[in-house]
């Protein structure tokens, strides 16, 4: 089989929470990769490496994506959400502030996909339903099965959105 | 302490929650060391061989290779002979991973292959490959050495057995006796649980760097202590040079409790840091659980007193995995949970190995496939004696004084502390609807049935080992605390907080816990057994306590009243019954800057024969399908009962999270191997599936019975195992209930109902 490894790419551009960075990749890197080893950014899990449970789920142009199966080069001047993003600076979001309160996480491996993908869904849909919550987050598997705090958590994180936006 | 409580039995947030929502919290894969190197693991191709030849020349020369690993050069490490498709045969520690990876197709390797065994039942038979040449594929006991105990003397008094003797089988009694004695007697065999497993969110692995004489390692961990003590006797080091790290471990269940001598070995050779993460695929090739294969026989009085039981069952271990497990048989018997009648009791119980994957114990620990046996049985018996099960349970379960059969020494094996069951049965029946909505099976009619099920369990603060707090207070009324209890998610960093905020009378925020590596923490026991808050909790308790006493010394003295006469509210200390503070702890320290108080709990701390337990009455709502053999859980109330949630929220996550692996213990969980080569082909979470927040809809109760359980300071007994042990019978249960088929062995998939129903 014909090997990929080595094949450097030119500089890349990606704008990541923000902040611009230009850095030389390889061609099969997952951006998933480049954030946690590239760019220190460990915040987002790999658990699977495949696909099916979100862990490593990140924000690309404010759509919900898998950074383990989606290229590095694919990426290139477009606006990458990761949980080190949300806060602002030592200020939590109102998701985060949510999921402390009603103990959306156990172990924590989950909760930066899970946070991440709630923060998609709220941008979408302000007040959301359970049904639309467990829908949409039920790409996100917690092992601990903490579904029930994590749904309350981001029907609190949705209150306190709507909230801030009103207030 | 007093009953007014400011911070226990308060749902705090979780004391390292602020990392964990941030992305801020470093497990050990986060851990990026410059010129950090990293391990790739050639594995079996054979379930069984034997390795005549390696030839690791060519992955040696490859650019980017430091270090090739296998039986010839580190024999403690790796072994000449394999087991399972996937046991380890060599180790490539390279610059990063694809070189690693690449450099292993280089090893060439002349295998041996030899006949194998895949299936527990096959294993057991004379004739069987054996996994093991040295010894048979079936071991009697609980360990290696291990036995079981007839217990034969019985205080005339108390009724507790107070000498036991080694024995093949373990119980008391005389079961031919017993069945002759019983007026029914109800007998089931080919009970089985699925070989299943635990997946945690956090592949297993580990970081480890050897600098200026110390080893120090970062891994997932139950134990921050256990680990490094066993890291030590494997590598014959003295434990103060080593370090083992672990803040956070992403999700355990019992499971992560595996040492990685692989990156550890390589790092104490090359002096350089060596990190170890599992791929998936690699994950799901340790850690599996509950294969069981049983029968029980049950002598009952017409009345529904169980009075005699006979019990034999076996666990699959694959090769050699963890085999203490076994030992729990016990707890579902008439040696503990149905010990209120019992006056005769055999149990045989072993291990059998097979060219599977290596157990490690998980959730529940070797209880949930023996309380699917027991509570199997006892629903057939209801049936047959025509009580309701309810009730059945009611007449036998034990109560507080009932003697223990236990294989613990005869004088910590006593009693438990408080029985709750009664109250988890009031409560379960009222929210289930059982007595309006049950009705018999032969009741049923209609494509689409519904039934109830039911059942008990009884778990936790299992073998305690030593624990210790120190915590150290300062003038401003802020405390650090320094305790090496793992958190896996269970919430042992919030809790054992708690316990120090409420006993000085500070605030939960001024409590700082450290507790990230060994170096900075006094021993710990490991979490197991749900033993944490119990066990842990005590030893805070204590070290609390004692710098509580000795601040309100300091003030006694400043302020000219008795100790007694003083308290702590709020970080400032009052004169009991009086409004306004007397003084602030800098001015009862004066010139001292700090405080210090240690707090020890011993594994001999139950002497005084008190066991607490958390105990649990489950209830099952389900619909089946009688077309398509489609299962579907309507309601699943759990009632649990903890003594006292120190934090209600923690609480409803730890029955959350055993009712959830139940779940997929009676609905999906399965080991599936290619019969012809010994592959898995249920390697990652696609072909094992989890269960998603679509799946569950679980109505959890938390029974509390303030004041009834005094065998902990804040009146907890444990939670945490109990809510997955009840879960895969109450389903069958359910499942009888609605169709009058009962299914034996789990997972409960619509082809082995539609089997059942004679539809395919």
């Amino acid at each position: 089989m014909e090997k990929v490894r080595n094949v450097e790419t030119d500089e890349k551009r990606f704008i990541v929470n923000g902040k611009n960075y230009k850095i030389k990749i390889e061609a099969h890197w997952t951006l998933a990769y480049v954030l946690r080893d590239k760019l220190g950014l460990t915040g987002t899990k790999i658990a699977c490496d495949n696909g099916a449970c979100g862990a490593c789920t990140v924000l690309i142009d404010g759509e919900p994506i898998l950074s383990c199966m989606t290229l590095a080069v694919e990426c290139e001047n477009r606006s990458i959400l990761t949980i080190e993003g949300l806060s602002d600076g030592a200020r939590l979001h109102s998701i985060q502030e949510a999921w402390l309160e009603e103990h959306g996480t156990q172990c924590g491996f989950c909760a930066p996909g899970m946070i991440m993908t709630t923060k998609a869904l709220l941008d979408r849909i302000p007040g959301p339903s359970k049904e639309e919550i467990k829908e949409a987050l039920s790409g996100n598997i917690c092992r601990c099965g903490n579904y029930d705090h994590i749904v309350a958590s981001v029907l609190s994180a949705a209150k306190k959105m709507r909230g801030e936006q009103h207030g | 302490m007093g009953e007014e409580l400011s911070v226990i039995g308060k749902s705090v947030p979780q004391k390292d929650g602020v990392e964990r929502v941030t992305g801020k919290a470093k497990y050990y894969g986060d851990v990026m060391l410059p010129n950090m190197l990293h391990v790739k693991i050639l594995r079996s191709p054979y379930a069984q061989a034997d390795i005549l030849d390696i030839d690791t020349s060519g992955a040696e020369a490859f650019p980017g290779v430091e270090l090739v690993m296998s039986f010839k050069n580190y024999p403690k490490v790796f072994r000449g002979d394999l087991h399972y498709v996937g046991d380890e045969v060599a180790a490539v520690v390279a610059v990063d991973e694809e070189t690693a990876e690449e450099a292993c197709d280089l090893i060439k390797v002349t295998y041996d292959p030899k006949p194998f065994v895949l299936d527990m039942k096959e294993a057991m038979k004379p004739d069987a490959p054996r996994v093991f040449p040295d010894r048979p594929n079936v071991r009697l006991g609980w360990g290696p050495g291990f036995k079981w105990f007839y217990f034969s003397e019985k205080d005339p008094i108390t009724g507790l057995w107070t000498k036991k003797e080694e024995s093949d089988f373990h119980g008391f009694g005389d079961v031919q006796k017993g069945f002759s004695e019983a007026d029914v007697i109800v007998e089931d065999s080919d009970l089985s649980q699925a070989y299943s497993r635990v997946t945690t969110m956090e592949p297993r692995g580990c970081v480890a760097s050897f600098e200026n004489g110390r080893l120090t390692v970062w891994t997932h961990t139950q134990g921050l202590h256990h680990t490094r003590n066993d890291i030590a006797k494997f590598f014959e080091l003295p434990r103060t040079k080593i370090n083992v790290v672990s803040p956070y471990t992403g999700g355990s269940f019992g499971g992560k409790v595996d040492k990685f001598f692989i990156p550890i070995a390589a790092t104490l050779t090359l002096s350089k840091t060596v990190k170890l993460v599992f791929t998936r695929e690699e994950e799901m090739l340790r850690g599996w659980a509950r294969g069981s294969l049983s029968r029980a026989k049950l002598g009952f009085k017409k009345d529904g007193r169980l009075i005699a039981m006979e019990v034999e069952h076996w666990v699959e271990v694959g090769p050699d995995g963890d085999s203490y497990p076994v030992r729990n048989v016990f707890r579902h018997t008439g040696a503990k949970l149905y010990a209120r009648h019992c006056q005769h009791l055999k149990i045989k119980a072993g291990v059998v190995f097979t060219n599977r994957f290596i157990s490690i114990g998980w959730h529940g620990y070797g209880t949930p496939e023996t309380n699917f046996m027991m509570e199997t049985v006892m629903d057939e018996a209801a049936y047959i004696l025509g009580i309701d099960p309810v009730e059945l349970r009611r007449i036998n379960h034990f109560r507080k004084g009932d003697p223990l059969a236990s294989p613990r020494p005869v004088q910590v094996n006593a009693q438990i502390s408080s029985c709750g069951l009664e109250e988890c049965l009031d409560r379960g029946v009222e929210k289930s609807g059982w007595n309006k909505k049950w009705k018999h099976p032969g009741q049923k009619r209609g494509a689409i049935r519904e039934g109830l099920g039911m059942d008990l369990s009884i778990h936790g603060a299992g073998d305690g080992f030593f624990s210790t707090a120190i915590v150290k207070v300062s003038p401003d009324a802020s405390a650090s605390f320094e305790c090496g209890i793992a958190d896996i998610g269970q919430g042992q960093h919030t809790v054992q907080s708690q316990i120090v905020s409420e006993v000085l009378g500070i605030s939960y925020e001024n409590v700082h816990i450290v507790c990230h590596d060994t170096d900075s923490t006094p021993y710990s026991t490991k979490v197991g057994s749900s033993q944490g808050t119990w066990h842990q909790g005590k030893a805070t308790y204590d070290a609390a306590f004692s710098a509580r006493k000795q601040i309100l010394d300091l003030a006694s003295k400043k302020l000219g009243r008795k100790p007694e006469e003083l308290m702590i509210r709020d970080g400032l200390i009052y004169v009991e019954g009086t409004a306004n503070p007397a003084c602030t702890f800098a001015e009862a320290f004066d010139s001292l800057s700090m405080i210090i108080g240690v707090g020890q709990t011993f594994p001999d701390g139950r002497e005084e024969g008190i066991y607490p337990k958390e105990q649990g009455a489950h209830f099952a709502h389900c619909s089946v399908d009688t077309e398509t053999g489609e299962i579907k859980i309507l309601k699943y109330v759990p009632v649990q009962y903890v003594g006292r949630a120190l934090n209600p929220k923690i609480v409803e996550g730890q029955i959350f999270s055993g009712v959830y692996h139940g779940l997929e213990c009676a609905l999906l969980a399965e080991c599936i191997v290619d019969p012809k080569t010994g592959k898995m082909l249920t390697y990652n979470w696609e072909n094992y599936k989890p269960l998603t927040m679509l799946d569950c809809d679980i109505e959890p109760i938390i029974v509390e019975i303030p004041g009834l359980d005094h065998s902990h300071p804040f009146g907890a007994i444990a939670c945490g195992e109990g809510a997955i042990d009840p879960v895969c019978a109450a389903i069958g249960n359910a499942i009888y209930n609605a169709t009058g088929i009962r299914l034996k062995m789990t997972p409960f998939t619509p082809d082995k109902l539609l089997k059942a129903l004679g539809k395919i």
